[in-house]
């Protein structure tokens, strides 16, 4: 089904060819090998037209006029930023990217027995055995996600030993610079989370207003055997980002992986969550809102399959649209034919603020097995007039009363949210994002 | 003839032995009521009997007025004039009471080699089961038993069993669930089906129904077996002592 | 846990009769087989058709050479060899159309007696209007004199052609271009007959009007064409059944369906389609693909789809509805029964164009064997639809762990004045329900088609009465052999 269009592929192609010696760990032949695979894979098929159903609502025509060159590290500038962004009294570690590079000097990466976590850079030159295996193992699903491969400028690796529970949450910073403008930021990460341990991980993506850049992040995650990830994510990206995020999770037997997402920024962002359940009782839940308006485009793509029996899965989203917002939803649900006794859920409600305002929704379901549950809902529709004369009457303005009702209707899917900082920060933006705009 | 004969009945249920070895003899014209502690094989009788998939029949027999009832399909036990009254009766959405039992009384007919029903027959008997068990004709419209309250679906199967009439009837805890208003319109509609050709098997965890419908026999199950059996006085006596005053643990079984 | 094997065990293929598999022993006149400009002249030539619709063909047929099959549908199947079909076949006798049922060919009143619809029948008991399409052209038509009187046209689309050529340029291919999508292009190049319909200004069309499409000859593809007009406040119920023989190789049928409503107007349009499925290997059988669409253009104009779809290999179509006049309605009741290997591919598309338009979906997919059942559906809210409402609910039922149940719904706002749903589930048919119908002396057979029945009760309701006891019936002779 992968339309090839009418892309030249050779400007990506040469422009790998001129800077793969100056890619990080570019001594390493097995690492050229796999960049220069991951190339080719990438010439081969394109970017994704917009015939491709996978990017119906998202156009990519503009990646194919210019190249983003690959960023530069850059020497820490500010430090207030980090202050700025992360959660009062969360204690874990903090891993910091500037324009896609580790940063050492604003990261605080904490010891602990059985953890490992490191910059994808450090672990290929201190592990290259291990890297190379886990680079094997890889599974990049798309041509993007090929490019990403081929161009990254580094990640980062958690790996955690059985029966370990991390007691505090690690908090990962994307941040790109003024100096990332027309460049691309790649980062390649992997998480492995072993039998009946736990973890949890809180992401920024971060960039200036008016700074034009690509970035690229993919996560490959394993949930072990009765092992649990929550993965929290804030993308407050500024007004010209593309941004592009994808999360691949393998799920183990009675497996838990969350993933909660809020986008609010760029103007291109696409979440891509493709969990698979690979042995019984796993469990998957996907949350998240998207916000829009004056030029933003989200798009939230998921591709949830159940492999094996008695899975439980959901999905909840919600989209928020002003002026000049548009959205995507494009959820899959994919139950295999010895996946009996799956249940899965899908539900994606949006809310259209004024003209100019886009919303799409196309929740799907692909099943193969009789004995399973599956359901999906979507809405659309706007505000009740009633609720905000309501609160006018009780004293709001009109801009209070809508976001109050904003958050509100955001707030439903964080609601479950243990981690009471980062339900706060969620509600927060979704509460602050109407007020926020011109 | 004897109406039923279950000789030794093991019966397991996903790898699971639930009856080991049960005996019960009911001659027409006997109400029979079995009594137990929760999970002791009171309901996979009664599906053993009436043939649910998922219930093997490992060992021993269950003859129905002479023939070997285990050989016959859940449908065609159904044709020999068994009724099985669900504790909880099953929805069936876009379906009506009415389309229901009009299919069920031409297949039990089908099934005896009679022809179908006449409509108008059919209406006449329906409206009048319905109004002697005193459930609101709308009723028969709606869809089989969806949205229907605990007390009416109990009622539904009281209308249903009154119209296909059969000669026995198993009733697997229809008690339960009831207020007392209710419980006295469905005991009225067992009592209307005693007759000396007819046989009940009462199944109940309380013995508040036997005040209404009197058994001849009272047996207690426990355990997978059928540990003691008596006349109505029993179910009194487990009343006042309970299960423990026969010497079972009722959180055994 | 109670084990479901035993039933999975006995969700094997028997047999499934195809109940309506004879051939019609009748001499037929064919053109030539395969497709070139020739044909389409001799196609033509035969309907005595005037010189601009014969310049309308040759114009698409241009546009469909420089078209590729699209394969954006989740169905498998070997693309038609386009040249190895007869584009044109007429039972002989039709040369000399029947003036009355009594000329009909004996033969072919024995076949629709078959069908259970014998003319006669149909004209004394029931009072529809009927049309028959056989193969390709039309052979009778009842109850016209009554409906002319009304000012009802109801005629064949070649007679059509020729006699109100007016009503046919206006309207022909005004909804459905000639160059709309492949099949529908190649239709519009090779039409060989169908039904034309105007119901006019005011009249409520005293009857039902109905149409049985039958494919007898082996090799034929069937490209018929409706075109429905209902001219300001009038309305009128339409019902297409249609069926064909059982036949080793797989037959084209592809149709084009075109409403136009105006202001006040309203079309019901219900089909029962039972061509034939191919066999229990999934050999032989109908590829139905048909472009189906309704312009509701005029205020407060409404077009009702009901689809009842038990038979073919492939169906691959989508009834649609544009929403121009203000006010507008559109609404699809759709059931779809796969059983073997059948595929279908169906669904709607609701575009909302005017202002308060509003449209209702209603989809029951049931699969069976090793089918493969897929909802797709488009809702679209135009930037100038204001209070836009939609309503969808898509309903899957899986028979067995061999077939697949799909839901691609696509949603797709740009007006925040509208408010839509969209809803969707899929279950199969539980133990317990079955055992409860059995244990009430039902036959397994008799559970599930009282069950199914039960399930697409909200689609069924809307059918007319005359089609809804057939339909029923054939809900449960397509699941035959499915379970037990």
């Amino acid at each position: 089904m992968t339309e090839k269009n009418h892309f030249d592929g050779r400007n990506y192609a040469n422009y790998f060819n001129a800077h793969r010696h100056i890619l990080p760990n570019a001594e390493l032949a097995w690492l050229n090998d796999v960049r220069a695979k991951a190339i080719s894979s990438f010439i081969e098929v394109g970017l994704p037209g917009p015939k491709v159903e996978e990017w119906k609502y998202t156009n990519l025509n503009l990646l194919k006029t210019t190249i983003y060159e690959t960023s530069e590290k850059i020497a820490t500038e500010n430090t207030d930023i980090i202050q700025k962004y992360a959660l009062e009294g969360v204690l874990g570690s903090k891993v910091v990217f500037v324009d896609g590079y580790f940063n050492s000097e604003l990261s605080d990466v904490q010891k602990q027995q059985g953890v490992v976590l490191t910059s994808l850079n450090e672990f290929i030159s201190a592990n290259p055995e291990h890297a190379e295996q886990v680079f094997q193992e890889s599974k990049n699903q798309d041509s993007l996600g090929e490019l990403n491969t081929a161009l990254m400028t580094g990640g980062f690796v958690l790996i955690i030993d059985e029966n370990i529970k991390l007691a505090e949450p690690i908090q990962i910073f994307h941040i790109a610079s003024e100096k990332s403008q027309a460049k691309s930021l790649r980062l390649k990460n992997f998480i492995n989370i072993k039998s009946t341990s736990s973890a949890q991980i809180i992401e920024y993506f971060i960039s200036p207003d008016n700074i034009d850049c690509w970035r690229q992040n993919v996560t490959e995650v394993i949930v072990g055997e009765k092992a649990k990830l929550e993965i929290y994510q804030f993308q407050q990206e500024g007004n010209e980002t593309i941004h592009m995020n994808q999360t691949l999770a393998d799920v183990k037997e009675s497996g838990n992986f969350k993933h909660y997402s809020l986008n609010i920024g760029g103007k291109i962002s696409r979440t891509e969550i493709k969990p698979t359940i690979n042995g019984l009782y796993g469990n998957v839940d996907l949350r998240g809102a998207f916000l829009g308006r004056n030029g933003n485009s989200h798009d939230v793509f998921t591709h949830m399959k159940h492999m094996k029996p008695e899975g439980d899965s959901n999905q909840s989203y919600r989209g928020v649209l002003d002026k000049g917002g548009k959205s995507a939803f494009q959820g899959k649900v994919y139950v295999a034919k010895d996946a009996q006794l799956t249940n899965a859920n899908q539900s994606n409600k949006n809310l259209l603020l004024d003209r100019g305002a886009e919303a799409n929704s196309k929740p799907e379901l692909l099943i193969y097995a009789d004995d399973v549950k599956c359901s999906h809902g979507t809405t659309v529709g706007e505000l009740d007039n009633e609720a905000i004369f309501y609160l006018k009457s009780r004293g709001l303005d009109q801009k209070a009363a809508k976001a109050l009702l904003v958050e509100a209707f955001v707030a439903e899917v964080f609601e479950d949210i243990k981690l009471q900082s980062v339900k706060s920060r969620y509600l927060e933006l979704a509460g602050s994002w109407l007020e926020s705009g011109d | 003839m004897t109406m039923l004969e279950i000789k030794n009945l093991h019966v397991e249920v996903a790898g699971q032995k639930i009856l080991k070895g049960l005996n019960l003899t009911i001659n027409p014209g006997e109400v029979h009521a079995i009594m137990g502690p929760n999970g002791a094989g009171k309901s996979t009788l009664a599906y053993a009997i009436c043939g649910k998939e998922g219930y093997e029949i490992t060992e021993g027999s269950v003859t129905f007025k002479g023939k070997n009832f285990l050989e016959l399909t859940a449908n065609e036990r159904a044709g020999e004039g068994v009724f099985l009254g669900f504790q909880y009766p099953v929805e069936i959405p876009g379906v009506s009471n009415m389309n229901f039992l009009k299919a069920a009384i031409n297949s039990l007919r089908k099934y005896r080699g009679e022809d179908d029903m006449a409509a108008v027959d059919f209406l006449k008997l329906i409206r009048a089961k319905a109004e002697e068990l005193e459930m609101k004709p709308e009723m028969l419209k709606r869809a089989v038993n969806v949205g229907f309250s605990g007390g009416e679906k109990k009622r539904n199967e009281m209308v249903q069993m009154a119209m296909l009439e059969p000669i026995f009837s198993v009733l697997d805890e229809t008690d339960s669930g009831l207020d007392i208003d209710a419980l006295r319109i469905v005991a009225d509609g067992i009592n209307r089906m005693r007759s000396p050709e007819k046989s009940i098997l009462v199944i109940t965890h309380y013995q508040r129904l036997l005040d209404y419908v009197v058994p001849d026999f009272v047996h207690v199950l426990a355990n997978g077996k059928i540990v003691k059996t008596g006349d109505k006085s029993l179910a009194l006596e487990l009343e006042k002592n309970g299960y423990a005053g026969l010497g079972i643990d009722e959180n055994a079984a | 846990m109670v084990s479901t094997l035993e039933t999975r065990q006995t969700v094997e293929e028997v047999s499934g009769d195809y109940k309506y598999g004879f051939v019609t022993d009748i001499e037929m006149v064919k053109a030539p087989k395969g497709l070139n400009e020739d044909v389409i002249k001799f196609i033509s030539a035969k309907k005595k058709e005037p010189e601009w619709l014969l310049e309308w063909r040759l114009k698409a047929y241009k546009k469909w050479l420089t078209m590729e099959e699209p394969d954006w549908p989740m169905l498998d199947y070997k693309k038609p060899d386009f040249q190895d079909i007869y584009y044109y076949a007429a039972p002989k006798s039709a040369d000399d159309r029947p003036k009355s049922l009594d000329e009909v060919d004996p033969e072919l009143l024995k076949t629709y007696e078959k069908l259970g619809i014998s003319l006669q029948e149909q004209e004394v008991l029931s009072g529809v209007a009927v049309d028959i399409v056989f193969d390709s052209v039309s052979v009778a038509t009842t109850f016209r004199e009554a409906l002319k009187k009304r000012g009802v046209i109801f005629c064949s689309i070649s007679e059509a052609a020729q006699d109100y050529p007016e009503l046919m340029k206006k309207y022909l291919g005004s909804v459905v271009p000639a160059a709309d999508n492949f099949y529908a292009t190649l239709n519009s190049a090779v039409f060989t007959d169908g039904t034309f319909v105007y119901i006019p200004k005011g009249v409520r069309c005293p009857m039902e009007l109905s149409t049985y499409f039958r494919i007898n000859e082996a090799n034929t593809g069937q490209f018929e064409r409706t075109l429905i007009i209902a001219d300001e406040g009038s309305y009128v119920s339409y019902l297409e059944g249609c069926t064909a023989p059982m036949r080793d190789e797989n037959q084209l049928h592809a149709a084009v369906v075109e409403l136009i409503i105006l202001d006040d107007a309203e079309i019901k349009y219900s089909t029962v389609q039972n061509w034939y499925p191919g066999n229990k290997d999934g050999v032989g059988g109908i590829f139905n693909f048909v472009t189906k669409r309704a312009a509701c253009r005029g205020k407060n104009s409404k077009v009702s789809w009901t689809q009842v779809e038990t038979g073919s290999a492939i169906t691959w179509k989508y009834p649609s509805c544009l929403l121009i006049g203000d006010g507008s309605v559109g609404e699809f009741y759709s059931v779809a029964i796969t059983n073997n290997y059948q595929q279908a591919d169906t669904g709607t598309k609701m575009i909302h164009i005017g202002k308060n338009t509003s449209s209702t979906i209603i989809s029951k997919g049931i699969s069976a064997g090793k089918a493969q059942n897929i909802y797709r559906g488009l809702v679209k809210v135009m930037p100038n639809a204001e209070n836009t409402r939609n309503f969808t609910q898509c309903d899957s039922l899986l028979i067995g762990d061999e077939c697949g149940a799909h839901t691609v719904p696509y949603i797709e706002a740009k007006n925040p004045t509208a408010q839509l749903e969209h809803e969707a589930t899929t279950s199969k048919i539980s133990e317990e329900q079955l055992f409860y119908c059995l244990q009430r002396g039902l036959d397994v057979e008799e559970a599930v088609s009282l069950i199914v029945n039960g399930f697409c009760k909200e689609v069924m309701m809307q059918l007319p009465m005359e089609f809804a006891v057939e339909a029923q019936k054939l809900l449960g002779i397509s699941l035959e052999g499915s379970v037990g």
